[in-house]
């Protein structure tokens, strides 16, 4: 039968696909510069490349590491913060052909934590660094492990 | 019979007032965007940051300077004295940067330094003392 078409380029439907497009990029703007900027996998290396600078000379092991070594005061960590605050972790472990010697320091959960971060994505997790060195020690070469982790919001 | 008629005659003022409305949307969220990304809490979350990982990054005795040309900006733009923008709390370690807004944004640092920060001009000059 008689139909009319018409075509017009100002229409509701315009307006209505404009206001999503609106819509969507101011959310996303929100959503975007409201979320934090996450250092916590940067500043997991710098603590562990801390660490690694603190007990080595060159490509020796300081022979004071393996007696009564305070990593903490010797590496210029602030312990209140390492230990209380609940942000960050270390685990050194020091293997040779017949010693085994670990330093732990830290909120020991993040160990359980970089475990699971390794094998599954996940937000809220700890940014965490896994370092291996070989050292010279009394003449033998001695695996130097560490593993960091900093979880670190804004105060 | 079915008698079809379309009209597709689209008038020249339609399709010009259909152009400069498009124009306008677009120039009016790319404004939008862009003032977002500009904002005063954007920046203090920043250097707080960058401060912080700066610390934790250098040794004894060593000296940065920061380009903090975009914080002094906002600091006159919201009449904040400038001696106070920057601030480290030794005891808590952490840093804060207050910027004009009423809370800023403080970051912590591991290190056990003695952190002194002085505001010359544009350039922030973060001293790291010798251990205590």
């Amino acid at each position: 039968m008689n139909k009319k078409g018409e075509s017009k380029l100002l229409s509701l439907w315009w307006l209505f696909v404009l206001t999503v497009v609106a819509g969507v990029i101011v959310i996303s703007t929100f959503i975007y510069y409201n979320s934090e900027i996450d250092i916590n996998s940067v500043h997991s290396d710098l603590l562990a490349e801390r660490i690694v600078d603190c007990i080595s000379r060159d490509v020796y092991l300081r022979q004071e590491v393996m007696n009564d070594f305070d990593i903490i005061e010797n590496c210029n960590l602030n312990s209140k913060i390492i230990e209380e605050s609940g942000n960050f972790y270390f685990k050194l472990i020091i293997r040779g052909d017949d010693f085994n010697k670990d330093i732990i320091a830290g909120n020991r959960i993040f160990e359980k934590d970089c475990e699971i971060k390794e094998k599954v994505a996940g937000e809220h997790f700890p940014g965490c660094s896994r370092k291996s060195e070989k050292l010279l020690y009394n003449g033998k070469f001695v695996d130097i492990e560490i593993l960091t982790g900093v979880n670190q919001r804004e105060k | 019979m079915r008698n079809k008629r379309g009209d597709t005659d689209v008038s020249l003022l339609e399709v010009i007032i259909f152009f400069v409305l498009n124009i306008a949307f677009f120039a009016i969220l790319f404004f939008f965007v862009y003032n977002t990304g500009t904002k005063v809490f954007v920046y203090e979350e920043i250097y707080a940051k960058q401060i912080s990982l700066i610390i934790d990054n250098s040794k004894p005795e060593m000296a940065v300077l920061l380009d903090v040309e975009k914080a002094i900006e906002f600091a006159n733009k919201n009449n904040k004295p400038l001696d106070s923008l920057f601030v480290v709390d030794r005891e808590k370690n952490v840093v804060k940067v207050n910027l004009g807004t009423s809370k800023g944004y403080s970051y912590g640092y591991f290190s056990d330094y003695d952190v002194d920060l002085k505001l010359k001009d544009r350039w922030l000059s973060i001293i790291i003392k010798n251990d205590e």
